[in-house]
């Protein structure tokens, strides 16, 4: 078990690593200059200010800038000064905003966590709950009504989802504010709590539908194992058969799928942080994207694939403890 | 003897003698039963393929996509680029059905004429991404410890970044043309691929035929194109026909978030996010294209539980 879980750790860093060193290399191909709109702007603003600056000026404005971000050396020694800051825990500086990486990710990274978590705990109680309420009922209406609706459910892309609640609930009904977004601990919670329904919704209804098609199906092959029937045999009540003998077997695969799912919140939430104009990570990227802001697209793909692995070593870990029949090799 | 033999209890030349009948030629015919007809596994598809109404329905709805797809200039009411600034944010009418957008143009023209560009996605994607997980995944498996070691390695991370950030990542890098972006979403879906035939070549590896193949002599090659492929192909169709509803979703995204094909190309993702500004007001402009995208996603997801169905012979008899 120690080995195992010393044996993952290490596979963990190293896909951290090859994914940094990837996604380094493939933003260095990137068509298009990270530093000309930001030389755009300061002979903007040294006109404004009264000063012409010469063509040379120029020149040396733009060396400077390439220095300062280490773009005028050849790319492994980049990659290397990168992950020395990196290991010192300097994430360096956004190219076009000139923020402090590190702080900015820290503020919106607490705003998509809190999001991401909320619709996780949603995801799972609603996914589990209907899937085992089909897995119960198979073939009566209720089964069949919950499986059409998850079976279209997963068609519908994110943002399509959204712009039906936006429309219904923040429109037509005007039941909720359809942007912006705070923490509750930054003041008035009620309204925070308020802007907080729609995103949420986004974020769990796909995965609701998807967690509990998976569920029925996993729910209906324990209740078809012997020692389920065996149960009913004996004249246990259907509450003591479902929660003592089928749930907890009927639930253990879901756990492998939990993993997928943070992925799958991570990857989605730059579609809703840009619909909702909520201040997250999902949001910094997107606008990172448009003006070719390396340092912060290295930074935000390194977290999320950190927080992908991490995820998937916790489940794993997780599903081997819960399930004595896995051997660890 | 007649050649016409079948077991068909009905057919009047197959019937035998009645009781008191005397045997005559015809009683011989019966006594040379004939083996029984082979099992036209095509049929034996379309029968559980068309059992569930709703995969029925799916395939009629990828059908109308493909048909708007083929023939866009015959189907659509107006040119979909002509800008028109006199009939702007106008409601459906007998003119536009669908309403114009805010420079003019026919929504609905724009819709029929996306949906060539949707179905190019979703094929291109899947048979790109396909092709390329198959190599991989042959290459892992017979390419000696090294490259196994290299490619799966590879995947595995490339496993761990999320989907939708890897995939605008591609877009931005290989520019906003149609070609790049089939390019994208396949480069975010090929890691499934190379698992999927690596984890096959592993099974079939282990067979005894495989062993009788080698010790007869039989080069690589011959066993990858006699023995793995074939194995592959079942699971690959059904991976791949699921695959079309996620490369349209993933290409959607992209151009909603505004790193898909560049205007004024009429795209599903980018005409949803464009009418978002007036939802409160025409939510039409952006309603009917995303309803287009959720017609043909749920179509392909439906004609791919229908092949997983009539592929599968576990699956056989279940009803989801």
């Amino acid at each position: 078990m120690v080995s195992f879980i010393i044996k993952r750790v290490g596979h963990s860093i190293y896909i951290v690593i090859l994914v940094s060193i990837v996604v380094f290399v493939l933003m260095r191909m990137l068509p298009g200059d990270p530093i000309l709109d930001l030389i755009d702007q300061r002979i903007e603003d040294a006109i404004e200010a009264g000063i012409a600056m010469s063509l040379e000026e120029q020149d040396q404005l733009r060396a400077d800038l390439m220095a300062e971000h280490d773009l005028d050396q050849p790319i492994p020694i980049q990659f290397g000064r990168w992950a020395m800051r990196m290991l010192r825990g300097d994430w360096g500086r956004s190219i076009g905003r000139g923020y402090d990486i590190s702080t900015e990710l820290g503020n919106r990274l607490a705003i998509s966590m809190y999001l991401s978590a909320i619709a996780m705990v949603i995801t799972l109680f609603f996914g589990v709950l209907f899937g085992t309420i089909c897995a119960i009922r198979n073939g009566k209406f209720i089964d069949n009504l919950v499986t059409s609706v998850s079976n279209f459910g997963m068609t519908v892309p994110g943002f399509m989802i959204a712009i039906v609640l936006v429309y219904i609930l923040g429109f037509r009904l005007q039941w909720f504010p359809i942007f912006r977004f705070w923490l509750p601990w930054q003041g008035n919670p009620g309204g925070s709590i308020r802007h907080t329904v729609l995103p949420i919704l986004t974020m769990t209804l796909g995965g609701i539908a998807g967690l509990a098609r998976m569920t029925r199906s996993t729910m209906l092959d324990a209740l078809n194992a012997d020692h389920v029937r065996t149960a009913w045999a004996k004249g246990m009540r259907e509450k003591t058969v479902i929660l003592r003998h089928v749930l907890k077997n009927g639930l253990m695969p879901i756990i492998s799928g939990v993993g997928g799912m943070i992925r799958g919140l991570f990857g989605g939430s730059v579609i809703v942080e840009t619909i909702f104009v909520i201040p997250g990570v999902g949001n910094m990227m997107v606008m990172a994207m448009l003006t070719l802001d390396y340092n912060v697209i290295q930074a935000v793909t390194v977290l999320f694939t950190f927080i992908t692995v991490m995820a998937n070593l916790v489940t794993d870990i997780l599903y081997g403890w819960v399930d004595p029949r896995i051997q660890f090799s | 003897m007649s050649t016409k033999i079948t077991n068909d209890p009905n057919n009047a030349d197959n019937k035998g003698p009645g009781i008191g009948e005397p045997f005559g030629e015809q009683s011989f015919e019966v006594l040379t039963e004939a083996p029984l007809p082979p099992v036209n596994e095509f049929v034996r598809f379309m029968k559980v393929f068309c059992r569930r109404k709703v995969v029925v329905f799916g395939l009629f709805l990828v059908l109308i996509v493909l048909v708007a797809a083929i023939f866009p200039n015959q189907l659509a009411p107006h040119d979909p680029l002509t800008i028109n600034l006199l009939r702007t944010l106008e409601p459906p009418s007998a003119d536009f059905l669908l309403g114009t957008d805010d420079l003019g143009r026919c929504t609905l023209s724009r819709i029929i004429h996306g949906s060539g560009l949707a179905m190019q996605v979703g094929v291109a994607t899947v048979l790109v991404s396909s092709v390329i997980g198959t190599v991989l995944g042959l290459i892992a498996g017979f390419g000696g410890k090294f490259l196994e070691e290299l490619i799966m390695r590879f995947t595995d991370a490339w496993i761990s970044i999320p989907g939708m950030i890897l995939i605008m990542l591609m877009a931005v890098i290989l520019g906003r043309g149609v070609f790049g972006l089939v390019l994208a979403v396949a480069l975010g879906g090929f890691p499934g691929y190379i698992r999927l035939v690596y984890g096959q070549v592993m099974t079939v590896k282990q067979n005894d035929y495989i062993m009788a193949s080698i010790s007869m002599g039989d080069s690589k090659m011959r066993i990858m194109f006699k023995h793995i492929l074939p194995n592959c192909i079942s699971p690959m169709i059904v991976t791949m026909t699921m695959g079309l509803g996620g490369g349209v979703m993933a290409e959607a995204g992209l151009s909603f978030i505004g790193l898909g094909l560049a205007p004024p190309t009429p795209a599903w993702g980018g005409m949803t996010d464009a009418g978002r500004a007036h939802l409160a007001t025409l939510p039409w402009l952006s309603l009917a294209p995303g309803m287009a995208i959720v017609i043909l996603v749920f179509g392909f997801n439906m004609v791919g539980d229908g092949i997983r169905d009539a592929l599968d012979p576990k699956m056989r008899g279940t009803n989801n």
